[in-house]
């Protein structure tokens, strides 16, 4: 169930793969750039930086993790770090944003937080260990995932639609579901203890 | 133990997570990827430890703040030795004056996060101080050097 994605395997936990690029492996880096670049691009575009500011906020997170490669607390918990991280800087450009523009400058400052929650604007809650377990799966049961929680945000969700886009049959569906739930599940459960996930 | 009612609150999560998530551009990535070459192993780490645009929450009043264009001042602070910058905007790029402590000749090397930007190097005098012109923002840090070993290295600090 290998989804070939490189020379590293999506079993190997996030921990590991801190350790791995502490000591200079680079495939272990690249591995943790392709396992949380969305989580963290996500946050910038959640926090509504434009490309640049996003661009920016994105590459200094990464560069706060290189400095702290080797003295992170708990590597294993490296994605919540790392979005937790992408959260400060984003809220620091917002911040002197405001400062070099007078004129907002005093309405914003008394609703602080407001450059991240947005009123009307329905915010994810984009929660590291689950980001990571699902980027951990066989790139099979990402799809399928993916396109049922699609499914989903369109209105109730239908088996019919969902299969049609995955081309499998629809009586396959419900089975496959909870197969890729399962490994999701177990995903979660290794998460965060340390050389915990054997599952081969 | 887990059944249906699991499997779609399972999902109610992921689908929170996933919800609106994007992939960043492929130059954008890359440049993260890249961004491992940086690692310094020699140099000690000088954390920021003050920053006069991250003041915001100690309740002073909006119009006692600083009028547009004023210096932003960043202190790193490592075990044995400090960096403080003076940071101004000009043009596209930012001008910096600093000083190494403890003071003396050192050598300064801005280095940018950017792919294809230079190194910007300068001596610093007796007294420690330098000057710097940036010619971008972005991200940079301060490598200082003193009788050909790495004295210290600033964190990170984006200049928007």
């Amino acid at each position: 169930m290998t989804s070939g994605t490189g020379r590293i395997e999506p079993a190997i936990s996030a921990g590991d793969l801190v350790r791995a690029a502490a000591v200079g492996e680079t495939a272990a880096w690249d591995e943790l750039v392709r396992r949380y670049g969305g989580l963290l691009w996500s946050i910038c575009r959640d926090h509504r930086l434009g490309g640049a500011d996003a661009a920016d906020v994105f590459q200094l997170t990464w560069l706060r993790l290189l400095e702290r490669l080797d003295t992170l607390q708990d590597p294993d918990r490296v994605g919540g770090w790392l979005a937790t991280t992408c959260r400060r800087e984003c809220l620091a450009v917002l911040r002197r944003a405001r400062r070099v523009s007078p004129s907002s400058e005093a309405v914003e400052l008394h609703t602080e937080p407001a450059g991240a929650a947005d009123a009307g604007i329905l915010r994810a809650d984009r929660d590291a260990t689950i980001w990571e377990a699902f980027a951990r799966l066989g790139e099979r049961c990402r799809r399928v995932l993916t396109v049922l929680v699609a499914e989903a945000e369109d209105g109730p969700p239908s088996y019919q639609a969902a299969a049609e886009r995955l081309q499998m049959p629809v009586g396959s569906l419900g089975p496959t579901r909870a197969r890729c739930l399962e490994q999701l599940r177990r995903l979660l459960d290794a998460g965060g203890i340390s050389g915990a996930v054997a599952d081969s | 133990m887990t059944g249906p009612a699991d499997d779609d609150e399972l999902l109610a999560r992921l689908a929170a997570t996933l919800r609106g998530a994007q992939q960043p551009p492929a130059d954008v990535a890359e440049l993260a990827r890249l961004s491992f070459g940086l690692r310094d192993l020699d140099a000690q780490l000088a954390e920021l430890v003050a920053d006069s645009a991250a003041d915001v929450a100690t309740g002073v009043p909006a119009g006692v703040r600083a009028s547009t264009g004023a210096p932003r001042l960043l202190t790193f602070a490592a075990d044995e030795a400090e960096v403080e910058l003076q940071v101004t905007p000009a043009g596209d790029g930012w001008a910096v004056l600093g000083q190494v402590v403890p003071p003396g000749q050192a050598l300064v090397r801005a280095e940018p996060a950017a792919a294809g930007e230079a190194v910007v190097v300068s001596d610093a005098d007796d007294l420690g101080r330098f000057a710097l012109d940036l010619p971008s923002g972005g991200s940079w840090r301060l490598v200082c050097t003193r009788g050909g070993s790495t004295l210290v290295a600033t964190a990170w600090v984006l200049l928007r």
